[in-house]
Formats: C-alpha cells, structure tokens, sequence
C-alpha cells in the first residue's frame, strides 16, 4: 500500500541504506522514482475532474429540484439522459487514453446524473417521497457503472446508496434485521475484492457494521438495553480480529480495513463500560439477547484463529490476549459482582491490560494504529478513573500503585518475551 | 480466485460495449420508471379525491404539496384491535358518496371480488390505531382507534418553486384531486382541482 507516510518513510530510510552499502544510490533513485510515479501528480486531474463531476452533478439536482416549467417535461428528461450519455461516452474516451482515474470520475458523474433523474421522473409523476426507493434505484445504476465501467466512484456511491434504502427499511418496518440489503451488498463486496481503492473498502466495512448494528432490531434502539454494550464490543472484537489477521495472512485487502473501525468501536464501548461500572446507578448487567450470544459465538473461534493461525506471534498473541480481556467485561457485568469493589477492579483492570496489550502489539508489529488505539483507551482509561474513582481516593492510589508496578514487571520481561517468540535464527535468515 | 474476480471477468467485454451497456442501462431504468406511470395515466379508471393540503419543502426535488384524502384512513372490519402490520400491502374497495367523491369501503389482504362500480386501489399501511377522523377531515379520537393510516402514492403533489404556498393558503375544501387507477390497483395524480376548474393537469409524458 502507497501512502504518503510511507513515502515519507522511505525517504528517511533509504539514505541510511545506501550509506550502510546495502543499496547503490542509482537505485534509490530508480525507487524513488517508481514510488513517485504511483502517487501525487498524477492524481491531480482526475481528482480536480472528481470535484468537477460532483459540482455539475449538483448542479444538474439543484435543476431538477427548481421544477422550471419554460422547459418542457420530457425535454428535462431528455437532457438528463443526454447528460448520462456524454459522461459515459466521456469516461470511454478517458480510459482509451489511458486515464482510468479521469474514466472514473466521469463515470461516477454519470452515476449522479442518474440520480438527479431518478428526482426528475419523481417529480414528473408525484411520486410520493420514499428515498428508500430512490436510494435503491441510485444503488442499482451504482452497480451498474462500477461492474460495467470498473468505477470506484460509482461503486462508492452505491454502497452509500444501499446504507440508505437498508435503513430506510428497516426504520421503516420496525422489526428485526432486513435482509433485502444482501441482495444488493453481496455484488458490491464482489466488485470490492478486485479493486485497490481504500475508500472503497473502508466503506464496504462500514455498510457491513451498519447492518450487523441495525440487526438486532429496531425496538432495542427504541428502548435501549445495556446489552447492547456487549453486542457492540463483540462485533469490534471480531472486526479488530479479522482485520489483523488479514494483515497477518495477506487475505483480500478489504478484510485489512476492518481494523481501524474494529479499533474506534472498541475504544468506544470499553470507555463506556468503564465509565457505567464507577455510576452506582448505571452498574447493571443487561439483557443479553440472542444476538450477543451470535457476536460472541463469531468473534471468539475469529480471536482463536488469530491467536493460532498468525504468521508473526509476537503480534498476534498479545492483540487476541487484549481481546479476550475486552470480551471478558461483559460477562463480569453479568455475573453480578459488577456493584460491589471486586467487580469494579475487574473491570478496570480489563480494560487497562486491554490497553497494554493492543499497544504491546503495536509496537511489536508496528502497526501504529493499534499503538495509538490502545494509547488512547489507556489513557482515557485513567482520566475516568480519576474523576470517578474506584472506593475513596486511597484505594484509587493503590489501585494505580499495584497497576504501575505489574506493568513495569512486564516490560523489564516484555523482552525476554519477544525473544522467546521471535527465534533468532529467523532474523538471521 | 483471479478467475473469478469481477474486473478480470468484465475484462474480456470490449469497453465500447461496456460503456454502452452502462449508458443504455442507465438510460433504461429511467424510461421504464417513466412508462410505468405514464400507463396509468394513459388507461387507469378516473376517481374524484377530496382532500387536505399541508406544505413542506424537499430538498431534492423542489417544492411539492402533502396531500392527504379521507380514504387514508380506513376503518377495518374486525372489531377492536386490527390484526394488519405497518409496510403491508393492502387493497381499498372505493365506492362513490352523493357528490361523487370517493370513499372507502373495505381493506383486505387479497384483492377483494368487486362489482363493475367499485374501484379498488393498491396501498401500503403506514400506521395501525389510528383515530377517526370527522366531515372536516380533522381527527377525532374520542372513539375506538381501529382505522388503518394508508399511503397509495398519492400524498406528494410537485409545483414550480414559490408556488407551493398560494396553494396551502386556500380551503382545503376547495382543493380536489382526479386519480387514475390502474386494473392493478396502482394509482398516479392526473388533475388538481380548485373550485372544480383544473389548476394542473398530468399528460402521460
């Protein structure tokens, strides 16, 4: 993956190497070249044309949404479809010349043409206002230019689309999950495993985690239930964990950008748990439902996998640790212990170790979004148990106290540990 | 793997075939949402609706009027609580009153066995329990609350920006609204009425 700190990375690096006489300075110059040739420049004009596509798409809505009567009706339509004609026809000459980026946008541009043409028959015919619908029909033309046109834009935009009409739905129905949304997802993931685009895969995780979120179904939203807590956390274990082991295994990039979303979710629900066990009123277990029992029977044997199946263990074994203590907090909450001291120091000492633990992978594999996901749930961590402590001030001193000294006992062995799980015939090799 | 992958599989279609696939697709959906009303309008049964305007504004697709009829809401058969959940389909047996209005007469599940005078329509529950509602058209919820809240597709009516106002200002009981109902039950707006002149008139194209 190209990224600018990488770039950034290999500049620092590669003057080191070649005076270390690893690497002659024609060479450095050929990598610097190749990597300059990947990124920067060359994206300008397809993301400037992007922008431009974008700014006439609206135009094009604003347009339609004026419901101008000088022109009539069907020659609006006309120019909508001619309007989609030319951006396709634009896209097809883009790629002949050898700009897949510039393609692209056209394309997507075309994508916003249509729906600005969806609004237009809409209005034409006073269909009554169900986006949902329209969402669907956006999703559908989607799909159409991303599989036909290879668009990462137009495959972008559907995604957003079918996010749109699934929650429609389902907020419209009011009952449990709606799986009409895989008729249409399963296509877009498909498309999304033969593309490179980030975007594009961020956003096939996050379509995904606002269906498993919507799943359990709309009435437990509408009268929250702390067991939702625990669907959550369980949902970005399994996110974290798959993520990881991607990136371990080298599985379908997709897959890598689980982990930066599995991360913000955890950091999220464990600082809440956190913070609900110190609240004399808020310490209760909730009601697990069957999807807790769903999320943890998936996210446990993901954990395993990534605890036994990891290339590099000195990586894997301490992140599926941390994510076996963050599992771990709601079942405290369920065994009741939650209101009395022991329940508590459990809990912050889950949640603590959880920390040191996605920071000790980290730092081992440096990965360094799992170093700051863990710094921040330490360090916010700490912050909530300063402001509601655990018992009076004397045992919060204590409780640091012993914490401290544990996590200094770890890191005087944490290398012993490394070399233990890291042979060193393997760095020799 | 590879062999499977959706940009290698749709590789092997020249792109000018591509790109015209995507253009005629496109194109496709649009004109067939287009003759999908356009044959209401065309063939469908005429129906007289009164009705009761209120004016919001829609981001997307300029001003438009909410219209709401009496037949949106309809008393159900069954006594008490009604057995019909929201986002299901029902059909509307449609009769006429004295003035030649159209009033509702019965919801089912299935399409109702009629006679040649009674038109039905195709709607979608949009909300149980709801209160009665008076002569005036406003809701009257001192009785039992058995009627059904039912949406045929006709409760947005688009105008040319600015001019959704001048008709919220007028009595509501000189608004009417001619609905063309297909053999199928679907429904689309073909007139709207004040004081029984035409104001706007919905050509099939």
């Amino acid at each position: 993956m190209l990224t600018g700190s990488y770039r950034k990375r290999l500049e620092a690096d590669l003057p080191r190497w070649v005076a270390a006489g690893w690497l002659s300075a024609e060479n450095a110059t050929a990598i610097r070249r190749s990597v300059a040739s990947e990124q920067g420049g060359i994206r300008l004009p397809a993301v400037l044309g992007l922008l431009g596509g974008l700014l006439i798409a609206a135009s094009v809505a604003a347009f339609v949404a004026a419901g101008w009567e000088d022109i009539p009706r069907l020659v609006k339509l006309g120019m909508i479809l001619a309007a989609i004609v030319i951006c396709i026809a634009y896209a097809f000459r883009l790629e002949r010349q050898g700009s897949p980026r510039g393609a692209d946008a056209a394309a997507t541009c075309g994508v916003l043409i249509f729906g600005a043409g969806l609004a237009l028959v809409g209005q034409m015919y006073h269909l009554p206002a169900d986006w949902p619908g329209g969402a669907l029909l956006v999703a559908l033309g989607g799909l159409i230019a991303a599989f036909l046109m290879r668009s990462n834009g137009a495959l972008a935009i559907a995604l957003i689309a079918i996010c749109a009409w699934s929650g429609g739905r389902w907020e419209e129905a009011r009952s449990g999950a709606h799986l009409g949304f895989f008729i249409l997802y399963l296509p877009a993931l498909w498309l999304s495993l033969s593309r490179d685009n980030r975007l594009v895969h961020h956003l096939v995780v996050l379509a995904a985690a606002a269906w498993l979120a919507m799943a359990p179904g709309y009435g437990l939203f509408d009268r929250f239930d702390y067991g939702l807590l625990a669907y959550g956390l369980a949902l970005a274990v399994f996110y974290v964990a798959l993520g990881a082991l991607a990136l371990d295994r080298g599985l379908p990039p997709v897959l890598t950008a689980c982990l930066p979303w599995g991360l913000l979710g955890l950091v999220l629900v464990l600082n809440t748990e956190l913070i609900r066990i110190l609240d004399r009123d808020e310490a209760r277990a909730g009601h697990a439902f069957r999807f807790v029992f769903m999320a943890y029977a998936v996210a446990i044997p993901v954990v395993a996998c990534l605890a036994g199946l990891a290339r590099e263990r000195r990586f894997a074994w301490p992140l599926a640790a941390g994510l076996a203590f963050a599992l771990l907090v709601p079942a405290v909450f369920w065994t009741g212990i939650v209101t009395v001291m022991a329940g508590k120091i459990i809990v912050a000492s889950l949640v603590l170790l959880a920390a040191t633990a996605l920071v000790v992978a980290g730092a081992a594999s440096g990965i360094r979004r799992l170093v700051l996901a863990g710094s921040v749930l330490f360090g916010v961590a700490i912050l909530i148990l300063l402001w509601q402590t655990i018992g009076t001030l004397l045992d919060q001193s204590l409780f640091f106290l012993v914490a401290g000294a544990a996590l200094l006992a770890i890191a005087s062995g944490a290398r012993r540990l490394f070399a233990h799980l890291n042979p060193p015939e393997k760095e020799a090799a | 793997m590879r062999a499977l992958s959706a940009d290698s599989l749709v590789a092997k279609v020249p792109l000018l075939w591509r790109a015209l696939a995507t253009a005629l697709l496109l194109m496709l959906v649009l004109l067939a949402l287009v003759e999908q009303r356009a044959r209401i309008l065309r063939g469908g049964t005429e129906i007289r609706l009164k009705t009761v305007p209120i004016d919001p504004r829609d981001l997307f697709r300029g001003d438009y009027v909410i219209l709401a009829y009496p037949i949106s809401t309809v008393e159900t058969n069954t006594a008490g609580k009604t057995d019909f959940a929201r986002g299901e389909r029902v059909y509307v047996s449609l009769g006429r009153d004295e003035q030649g209005f159209a009033k509702a007469i019965s919801v089912t599940r299935d399409w109702p066995k009629t006679s040649d005078d009674i038109v039905v329509i195709a709607g979608r529950v949009t909300a149980t329990s709801v209160c009665a509602t008076n002569a005036d058209g406003a809701f009257d919820c001192s009785g039992r609350r058995n009627r059904l809240g039912i949406a045929y597709g006709l409760e947005s009516y688009f105008v040319p920006q600015g001019e959704g106002r001048a008709i919220e200002t007028i009595d509501k009981a000189r608004i009417e609204v001619v609905a063309a109902v297909s053999s199928s039950g679907e429904a689309a707006i073909k007139r709207l009425l004040i004081d029984g002149k035409p104001v706007y008139a919905e050509p099939p194209y």
